[in-house]
């Protein structure tokens, strides 16, 4: 299971008109690792994740998750995804309650009720559970969108700025509790903060689609990012 | 059933707000009243169906493209799309809602439009059997094109233009059927009316279910 690939890129294009977003990655992410897609704004990090998690056809290449390729629909494959964007996929006028348990009775959770209640006693929204999603904050949304992408309990966990929305302590919340959710499953975290990239095992830099630089989290990818994109790394 | 539990949840949303439910009661009733006042009393046997159908066909524009387009505005396609739902569940997710919305319009306008006009109809029955048919093949046509006009900006522009030559023959259908049930006529008399209703929704819902996955991928 060690050597399993999870998610396999093999020379992945995505072109949007005449602008290549993302040009030919190379990419493998093997079972129970969790990798930082690490990249300021433009990098096509929002890009790739949208291929992986299948919102999205490559124009040439191929993505496989889980040996299947996720543009294509498949059931069984959806429901080991979980995703965690920028749009938090609510509808405002339902209540946080309402949104879940559309979103359970699709995924076919088994004692829903239960899991919901305890989902959003995890991401702290259980006394709000009867309000509607507009009246809540920015922070509030990207929380309850958490505990949606949770909802099936995800073998693959793609975070795309997950924190984004959030204050300090429920940044620091979530990167906790992301730290022990990983384990035992394979994560990919897109992000640009240095800080956040740091609860990954594996870094690849990104820079104007195309990957630049890829290792094992340590002490110098600070250096090695300031040096790539700090440094006035070029975008073409 | 995730067909179900998509139609539920949109008809939740849409009875919370009733956005667009006013507006299509509303617009319904202005248009009713505009054309009772506008067509006199003699004539209005003859009007009437194309007329009721003019009412349904701009209600119908206004309401059943929004299932779709408020989905792409408000970004929660992408959820639906992330979800173990197949295009199609979702497709029909969105028909079973509109169809929802257009029995409940019909229930509504039918009554008001029939006093408006003093209508005296021969066989009741068959013309509520025909509008229904008629209604139904015309939110099958709307639903299976808005999919296929997400993607492009100016969509609810687009939707009538592409639209309404390609409804052309459900709505000719209604009205001659329309018509000939007000005069009294029986179902025999109308028999190719339905065919033609029911095979040409049969066709469009065919199409869209074969063209939902190009329209659903990025």
């Amino acid at each position: 299971m060690k050597d399993q690939k999870d998610i396999v890129l093999e020379n992945v294009i995505k072109n949007f008109g005449s602008f290549r977003a993302i040009k030919g990655i190379e990419l493998d992410i093997e079972h129970n690792s969790s990798l930082a897609l690490l990249g300021p704004n433009g990098a096509g990090k929002t890009t790739l994740l949208k291929l992986i998690s299948g919102m999205m056809k490559p124009s040439s290449g191929k993505v496989t998750v889980f040996g299947l390729e996720p543009w294509k629909f498949n059931k069984e494959l959806k429901m080991k995804i979980g995703v965690v964007s920028h749009n938090s996929f609510l509808y405002n006028e339902l209540t946080a309650l309402e949104n879940l348990m559309f979103y359970g009775k699709i995924y076919k959770i088994p004692n829903l009720k239960d899991r919901v209640n305890e989902l959003l006693e995890q991401v702290g929204l259980l006394k709000r559970k009867h309000s509607p999603v507009k009246s809540f904050s920015r922070g509030m949304k990207q929380r309850l969108s958490i505990a949606r992408a949770l909802l099936n309990n995800p073998e693959l966990l793609i975070l795309d700025e997950p924190t984004s929305g959030l204050d300090i302590v429920g940044r620091k919340e979530l990167l906790n509790y992301l730290k022990d959710y990983k384990k035992g499953r394979t994560v990919l975290l897109a992000t640009h903060s240095l800080e956040e990239a740091k609860i990954c095992n594996r870094v690849v830099i990104i820079l104007g689609g195309k990957i630049v630089h890829t290792s094992k989290m340590g002490s110098e990818i600070e250096r090695t990012y300031m040096e790539l994109v700090g440094g006035g790394a070029v975008l073409e | 059933m995730n067909i179900i539990e998509v139609a539920k949840k949109d008809l939740r949303i849409e009875f919370r707000t009733k956005n667009t439910l006013n507006t299509m009661i509303l617009f319904a009733l202005i248009t009713s009243l505009m054309f009772s006042v506008a067509i006199p009393i003699s004539a209005a046997t003859d009007v009437a169906p194309a007329l009721l159908w003019l009412v349904f066909l701009f209600v119908g524009m206004i309401g059943y493209a929004r299932a779709f387009i408020r989905e792409v505005e408000l970004e929660t396609l992408d959820g639906l799309k992330l979800a173990p739902l197949s295009p199609t569940d979702i497709l029909i997710g969105k028909m079973c809602y509109n169809l929802t919305i257009m029995l409940l319009m019909e229930a509504i306008i039918l009554p008001i439009f029939v006093a408006l006009f003093d209508l005296n109809i021969g066989n009741p029955l068959l013309a509520v059997a025909i509008i229904t048919a008629g209604n139904t093949g015309f939110v099958i046509v709307a639903s299976s094109l808005s999919i296929l006009v997400l993607k492009s900006r100016a969509r609810e522009l687009l939707m009538p233009v592409i639209m309404f030559p390609i409804i052309f023959p459900i709505i000719s259908s209604t009205i001659y059927g329309l018509s000939q049930s007000i005069k009294g006529s029986g179902f025999e008399d109308i028999q190719s009316s339905f065919v033609l209703i029911l095979s040409f929704s049969i066709v469009m819902f065919i199409i869209s279910l074969i063209t939902s996955d190009y329209a659903f991928s990025e």
